[in-house]
């Protein structure tokens, strides 16, 4: 016969088992939840810093002059930027300027939280009237952000696209 | 106590606990990541949306200047009466490919909506210019609805749109328009008289007139020495009215003397007057022949001892009333010259003067008075029974007549000999008093029920002076352009027709070239007014149609080009004068509503000069050529130059609005 004691010590030992095993598959999934989502926050933040940067690099090429823009040759002048952007707003010589180009040191990290990512640009001249008599009156510009996430489970990048056209300059209001 | 069961209890409580927390930290990252992505997709359907409207824009802009196109039909061509409030779509391949390269996911709808046109005036105290059906003033807004995988926004902008003309009304008509004149004198140039050809003088130095041409589309076939052939290719279809047209006004007559030659010289004139001999028969004794010959003035004509009094040395002759007769010739040519004969409309008191000169038996008779007649030791024979008065008929003598009778001349320019031409009365040329050639006008009228509405026009022959009307024909249809005064075009009168229709302001010289020139092509698309100061504008190639407005002086120190769409440019003195200052061609049409056309050595516009008054004996000093030829791209009454005058024109300030919907 076996004793109340052990009886209790064997109820004890199933209930922590119990316990143990209830945590445990609960802990897995609740683990797998919250590392799903805190990789999601990583990535809303990854996100929403390339939609900053596309966003400012976009600014950036319409404040450039228009006849700046996609042309295979440096141009020059008053009023024109000399910064870096500016210089990269080239396609290179002999490149279709459909490709992307890379804007690659353009964009030097100005904090070390902008390491990782790669910024694109592509420009080609089109026609207003698509008619081939507008000699690129209008300009077709496409701006790529890419970046890897980090932790992220397939070894791919994000990449979001901002497309616009921009115009030749209109006066500014006096 | 009973404590069996608790550490499955508090397992499964903090289960719980760890599911709610994590749930919510779920939930809340979840929310997160979904405005993350809505701030990216809104991010692309915005920035899809601003290309909408920089397109709409540009596409407006373009469309407005290119015939056949819809915005160019409704915002050019359509009366401001009929506008209505219509909405467009704006679509094109560029808007198509920036969708397409987002991918199936993003749609991209531009809409331009026109309301609230009106136009500028209501036609009330112009005195007589009539408001151009088709200029109006409104409301543009563009509506552009974006959206990007179910993200949606939309941008609108709304500004102020003018439809003006860049031309100045009634103006823009006239190669040369002047209300007054400072110089006295008119008739500045001297000539040797040895040699008809060679450069006139001033004062001693060399001096050239002012050419005036008109038209592109009259050219003498042939072209003899004498000009007997002009006539013999002459269109008895040709509208004189149908290039430019040249008004001087002021209370003084202007009185041009015509000038000698025997067509060596570039600036002879007697392609305007009959270069032929008139013959009568005469009754007079003992005389065979009779002839009538035409001369302009040159110096030396009137110092001949054949034409001098008989009384004294040779002198100067004086006119009928008594009147020294002035010396030299006019420092203008209004038909043009003798290698470009360009006759058209002079309106305003202008008047041609020249000398008819009569040989009796190949004898000219010097001019005298009667007493000098009565001194004379003995009676021509010719006069014995006629006395002073039959000798005063046939006497040199000064002949004024209205300048259009130079039309006359350059189109009957054929006979070698006219016989039987008549004893005039005097005063009279020998012409008859009703053109050979009939005075054809197209455009400057009125049209026949003139009378009733008390309009004089100025034909041929007639007193030029009086009320006009000018029309043009357009999609079909016959409008005024104006029924008045041209004397009734002062200086307020057009300052305000043209500072209403501003559609952008600078605040000086130097920022209207910083703004409106690029790459040397001056782009207005519109009329700009310069706030202060003078304007000095370098050399630049017309870029889109457009006015400036100075205050102050305008300058023009280089050449100004052409538009390669023959877009005129007008550029407007309000309160000072123009100078040209340049000897390179300048394709404008100049204006100084109160002061002075200057100009200096070489002068080559090609457009039109409209001022209160010219400097005349600073205009001719030099030797170079001076010319004006008339642009017929500024024609108001030609239905094709009519057209290019107009600038669709944004205003600066807008009003952009985005929202989610």
């Amino acid at each position: 016969m076996i004793s109340p004691r052990r009886t209790r010590r064997a109820v004890a030992l199933v209930e922590v088992l119990l316990a143990t095993l209830l945590v445990g598959m609960t802990a897995v999934p609740l683990y797998d939840m919250f590392t799903t989502s805190y990789r999601g926050a990583a990535s809303t933040v990854e996100r929403t810093r390339a939609v900053g940067f596309a966003s400012e690099l976009a600014e950036e090429i319409k404040a450039v002059p228009f006849a700046a823009l996609g042309v295979t040759e440096p141009v020059d002048g008053p009023g024109w930027p000399d910064d870096q952007v500016a210089d990269h707003m080239l396609t290179a010589p002999g490149q279709d300027a459909d490709q992307l180009v890379d804007l690659g040191a353009a964009f030097e990290p100005l904090t070390g939280r902008e390491e990782g990512y790669q910024r694109f640009l592509a420009i080609r001249s089109v026609s207003r009237r698509g008619d081939g008599s507008g000699q690129g009156d209008v300009k077709h510009v496409e701006v790529v952000v890419r970046w890897r996430e980090p932790r992220a489970r397939l070894q791919e990048d994000s990449e979001l696209k901002l497309a616009f056209l921009t115009t030749p300059r209109r006066r500014p209001a006096p | 106590m009973n404590r069996r069961g608790s550490v499955l209890v508090m397992a499964g409580v903090l289960v719980v606990l760890m599911g709610l927390g994590i749930f919510a930290f779920q939930q809340v990252m979840r929310q997160r990541y979904l405005e993350a992505y809505q701030h990216h997709f809104g991010e692309v359907a915005l920035t899809l949306a601003e290309s909408g409207l920089a397109f709409g824009v540009e596409h407006l802009q373009e469309s407005s200047r290119t015939p056949g196109t819809l915005f160019y039909d409704l915002l050019v061509q359509t009366p401001t009466a009929d506008l209505g409030t219509p909405t467009l779509a704006v679509a094109g391949p560029a808007l198509e490919g920036l969708v397409e390269a987002l991918g199936d996911e993003a749609t991209l709808e531009v809409d331009v909506i026109l309301e609230g046109f009106g136009t500028f005036e209501d036609g009330a105290g112009l005195r007589g210019v009539v408001p151009d059906p088709r200029e109006k003033v409104g409301n543009l807004s563009l509506v552009a609805r974006a959206s990007f995988r179910g993200v949606e926004r939309v941008a609108r902008l709304s500004q102020e749109l003018r439809v003006v003309r860049v031309t100045p009304p009634v103006l823009s008509k006239f190669t040369l328009f002047l209300h007054g004149r400072e110089e006295e004198e008119l008739n500045l140039l001297s000539h040797d008289p040895q040699t008809y050809d060679g450069i006139p003088t001033l004062d001693g130095d060399p001096a050239t007139p002012l050419v005036l041409h008109h038209r592109s589309d009259f050219y003498p076939a042939v072209v003899d020495q004498h000009f007997h052939s002009l006539a013999s290719i002459f269109d008895p279809d040709f509208e004189l009215d149908g290039g430019g047209l040249v008004y001087l006004g002021g209370e003084q007559n202007w009185t041009l003397n015509l000038m000698h030659g025997v067509g060596d010289g570039d600036y002879e004139e007697l392609f305007q007057l009959r270069r032929t001999r008139y013959r009568w028969a005469t009754d007079l004794p003992g005389v065979t022949h009779e002839y009538g010959l035409l001369f302009g003035f040159y110096d030396g004509v009137l110092e001949s001892p054949q034409l001098g009094t008989a009384a004294g040395p040779p002198g100067t002759m004086l006119r009928r009333d008594g009147t020294p007769v002035l010396d030299g010739s006019s420092a203008m040519r209004l038909y043009g010259d003798v290698n470009d004969v360009s006759p058209t409309l002079v309106m305003g008191p202008v008047y041609r003067s020249y000398l008819a000169m009569r040989l009796l038996d190949g004898l000219w008779y010097p001019w005298m008075d009667a007493d000098e007649f009565a001194a004379l030791p003995m009676t021509p024979p010719a006069f014995a029974s006629g006395g002073y008065d039959a000798y005063s008929q046939r006497m040199p003598r000064v002949v004024v007549e209205a300048y259009n009778r130079a039309y006359d001349y350059v189109s009957t320019n054929t006979e070698s000999l006219v016989e039987g031409g008549r004893v005039e009365a005097e005063g009279t040329p020998f012409l008859p008093a009703s053109a050979l050639v009939p005075a054809r006008l197209g455009r400057v009228g009125p049209a026949s029920e003139a009378a009733d509405e008390g309009f004089l026009y100025p034909v041929i022959g007639e007193e030029p002076r009086g009320r006009v009307r000018i029309t043009r024909e357009v999609q079909g249809a016959s409008e005024d352009v104006f029924a008045g005064a041209l004397a009734d075009l002062d200086a307020p009168l057009m300052e305000a027709l043209l500072t209403r229709r501003v559609t952008a302001r600078v605040e000086d010289g130097a920022e209207l070239l910083a703004e409106y020139v690029e790459d040397g092509a001056l782009t207005l698309q519109g009329v700009v007014r310069v706030e202060r100061g003078d304007l000095e504008l370098p050399g630049v190639r017309v870029g889109a149609p457009g006015m400036i407005l100075v205050d102050g002086n305008v300058v023009i120190q280089g050449a100004i080009q052409p538009s390669p769409r023959e877009e005129p440019l007008t550029i407007v003195s309000l309160g000072g004068d123009i100078r040209v200052a340049t000897d390179q061609p300048v394709h404008a049409c100049l204006v100084s509503l109160r002061g002075r056309f200057l100009s200096q050595g070489k002068l080559d516009v090609r457009g039109s000069v409209a001022a209160s008054s010219i400097d005349l004996r600073q205009l001719v000093r030099g030797g170079d050529r001076k010319d004006v030829r008339y642009d017929e791209g500024l024609d108001p009454t030609n239905e094709e130059s009519y057209w290019k005058a107009f600038a669709v024109a944004l205003s600066p300030s807008e009003k952009a609005f985005v929202s989610r919907r």
